[in-house]
Order: structure tokens, then sequence, then C-alpha cells
């Protein structure tokens, strides 16, 4: 094939900026045009020509993983995978520090401990990553069903003084009114059951928050400013 | 620019600003331009690789490609929004070649993208008027050749795809969009006649 004639350098940039090239076809023409400056220009004009036509498809709104990957590549450099499965997501949070990683061994070595069933046989029914205010990730929190029970985990050096715990609040949809959730002593991960009420509060949660409180009463409201909060994502659809 | 144009662009985010600060390395503008674009850019991505799991991979590659390669935006060689649907969707039509994403589709249902509607203004304003006129452009093509087009732009569709979709040869596909592209051309580049003027 010819690639100096001019009807075809027309044609194949057309179809290039299309869509119409696939496979073999696109890379031969990528090659051509590193090579081709003025074949290059001749896509690109094409490109811009049809360009428009991508307004006629409707806009969809990504989920609030993708930025955070995003923002965690271009932050670090680094090759983080795909981030829409669950497991897959945790795992990049978990990347973000040693500590993480440590947290990832040591829930694996008690899980399998326990007897409990692998983790990836039993997906999350909601997962809320709550970050601090310059968008680390701090606390990861985990719903499960059948039994209900949540799973709270330091992604980050999250500690508090003995007489403080990390209180958990339901920000509930619509309204954001604070709804205490459960209270987490950061270290170890911990799992604690959930009532139906607290299962509730999930469900209806638009995100999670955290602050620290006095161990020795049950929060009702918040005493300190919220460190902590994530939107909390049903994976499930239901 | 008509006085309803000049009050939406004033709310606007300046996505060439963005793009600028992008090079400088301001995330907040990152941020931003993110916010303005990505649910446009995302309904691109989704309506070519038909899974949301896909089309996230596909924006986030695109979007680590902006941040890294905002410096080589030409303003020049069009509006940014230009820069980034293609980028986009040279994305979104690699990702289909993959072996990987090729596997997982031959077993994987069909999800319904039917993206939710969500039109952001930002990613809108660029191109009115040229969507007019390129609309109007491919009215003047018939009705079955214009769909050729659009199932390859839209969809991500190979001319074989389209030829077994609309049950027609697939040399009678591959004419009708060379034909196509070329009278679309044809069409831009033909001055602005007095009725068009007239939007």
């Amino acid at each position: 094939m010819r690639y100096d004639d001019p009807t075809l350098r027309e044609v194949l940039a057309g179809e290039y900026a299309l869509g119409a090239l696939h496979g073999a076809a696109r890379r031969r023409f990528e090659r051509l045009m590193r090579r081709d400056a003025a074949l290059q220009r001749l896509a690109q004009d094409w490109q811009q020509l049809l360009v428009p036509l991508a307004q006629e498809t409707p806009s969809a709104v990504p989920p609030a993983r993708v930025f955070a990957a995003i923002r965690h590549r271009i932050e670090t450099g680094s090759r983080a995978g795909v981030t829409s499965g669950f497991w897959e997501l945790l795992g990049f949070w978990r990347a973000f520090s040693a500590i993480g990683a440590a947290a990832v061994v040591v829930l694996a070595l008690t899980t399998t401990f326990l007897m409990l069933r692998p983790p990836a046989a039993v997906p999350p029914s909601y997962v809320a990553i709550l970050q601090d205010q310059a968008a680390q990730p701090a606390v990861a929190v985990t719903a499960y069903k059948n039994p209900w029970r949540l799973n709270v985990e330091s992604l980050a050096v999250t500690s508090t003084r003995p007489d403080q715990v990390l209180q958990i609040w339901a920000v509930e949809k619509g309204s954001g009114t604070l709804r205490p959730l459960i209270a987490f002593t950061p270290g170890q991960p911990q799992e604690v059951a959930l009532s139906e009420t607290q299962w509730k509060l999930i469900k209806s949660a638009h995100s999670l928050a955290a602050s620290v409180e006095p161990a020795a009463t049950v929060a009702i409201a918040p005493t300190t400013p919220l460190l902590y909060s994530g939107l909390c994502l049903n994976l499930k659809g239901s | 620019m008509t006085q309803e144009k000049q009050q939406r662009a004033d709310i606007l985010p300046d996505l060439p600003d963005l793009l600028a600060r992008c090079t400088l390395r301001d995330r907040q503008a990152f941020a931003a331009l993110y916010q303005a674009t990505s649910a446009k850019l995302f309904g691109i991505a989704l309506r070519i690789v038909k899974t949301r799991h896909w089309a996230e991979e596909v924006l986030q590659e695109a979007f680590v490609k902006i941040w890294q390669h905002a410096g080589d935006y030409n303003a020049g060689r069009g509006a940014p929004m230009t820069w980034m649907i293609n980028i986009v969707r040279n994305q979104a039509l690699d990702t289909l070649r993959r072996a990987d994403f090729r596997a997982q589709m031959k077993t994987a249902p069909i999800e319904d993208t039917l993206p939710d509607p969500a039109n952001g203004p930002a990613a809108e304003a660029e191109f009115s008027d040229e969507l007019t006129r390129l609309r109007r452009c491919m009215e003047r093509l018939g009705e079955a050749q214009r769909a050729c087009l659009m199932l390859v732009h839209h969809e991500g569709y190979t001319p074989a795809d389209v030829a077994q979709r609309k049950r027609l040869p697939l040399g009678t596909v591959k004419t009708w969009i060379r034909r196509g592209l070329m009278r679309v051309r044809e069409c831009m580049q033909a001055p602005v006649g007095p009725f068009d003027l007239d939007t």
C-alpha cells in the first residue's frame, strides 16, 4: 500500500479519527503518524472535525474511587492497578504505607486463624475509606451482611490516647445528620457485630466520618472536630 | 457570542487555564479539570468499552496521561475538550484490542451501560456551534450511511461489527464510511450559507 497517495492518506486519517481502524491497522497507522508529521496533522484535523459528535454521548458520573486512584498515581508516580474491584481498591490503599501493608498481613493471618471464609469469597456490601484533610486515607470501614458486621482498619498512623477512642459516625443522606456507629481503637483491625439499627444507619449513610472522643462516655454527637471522612459506597447495589 | 452564551461562559471553569496550571503541577487545577470534564469523558469511555469496570480503567489511564502530558496541549490545534476527548477515545479503542478485555467480554454479560444523565455545562459549551453544523452535514447523508458512521464513532464498532449488526456486506459498510467521511468534510469546509447563520 502506498502511503504517499493523498486520497489514501485522507481516507485513513478520517477512518482513524472516526474509530474505524482497529487492531493491527490502528497500530500501523499510529506508527506511520509517529514518523510522518503531516499525516499526524491530517489525523488531528479529522479528530477536530469529528469531535463534536462526542457531545451526543450522554455523560455519566464516575465513582469517587477513580479520582482517588488517579490522584494516588500522580502523587506517587506509581502504577496502581484497576480500582473498581473492592479488593483491588483496598489493595491500592494498603499499598499506601508500610503500616497498611502490615495490616493486610495481620488481617489475612487473623481471618485464616479464625477459620473465617477467605475475604474474596465474602464481598462486603459497603465500604468507606476515611481520609484526612490532606486527602490521605486513614481508616477503612467495610460492612458485611449475613451476619451484619463491620470491619474497621487503620490505614495510616492513627493513634489515640488510652482514654480516647475514634468514634465512627454515619452521615445520613440528605439531612447530613451524624449518628454514632461504633467506637474504634486504632491499631489492630477490629470486627464488630452490627444490630439491625446500625445496619440501617450504614444503608442510609451518605458518608462515614470519625472524631476522637473520650473512651469513658458514649458519644451522641461529636465533641471534637471531625478528623476523617469518606463516602459510604454501596458495592452490591442493594 | 449571544448574551446567554456569554453568561454561560462566565460561570464555566476556564479549561485552557486549568490545563496550563496542570503543566505547573497545580493539583487543585487538575482536580477542578477532573470535576468539570470527567462525567463527559466517562460517558464517552463507557459507550465504547460497555462496562463500568473497563470505563473506570480507561478514565484513570486517560487522566494520568492528561496530567503527564498537559504541556503537549496546543491551543492552536483545538479546544482542550477536543484534546482530552481524543485521549479518552484512544485509550478506549486501545482497550478494545487488549487480550484480557476480549477474554472478559466473551463471558461477561453485557451491562446496561445507559449512563445516568449528568451533562456538565463545561464540557458541553465548547462545541455547540460546531455540533450544530456537523449535525446538519450528517443529516445530508442517507440514514443508513449516517448510522454506520455513528456506530463506529460512538460505540467503537469495527466496520465488520457494523456489517454484522446491520446485515450489510462489509464492502458496502466500508464504502459508506469512506464516502460519508468525505461528504461530511466537504460540507463542513463549505462556507457557511446565509441560512446557516440563523441558528
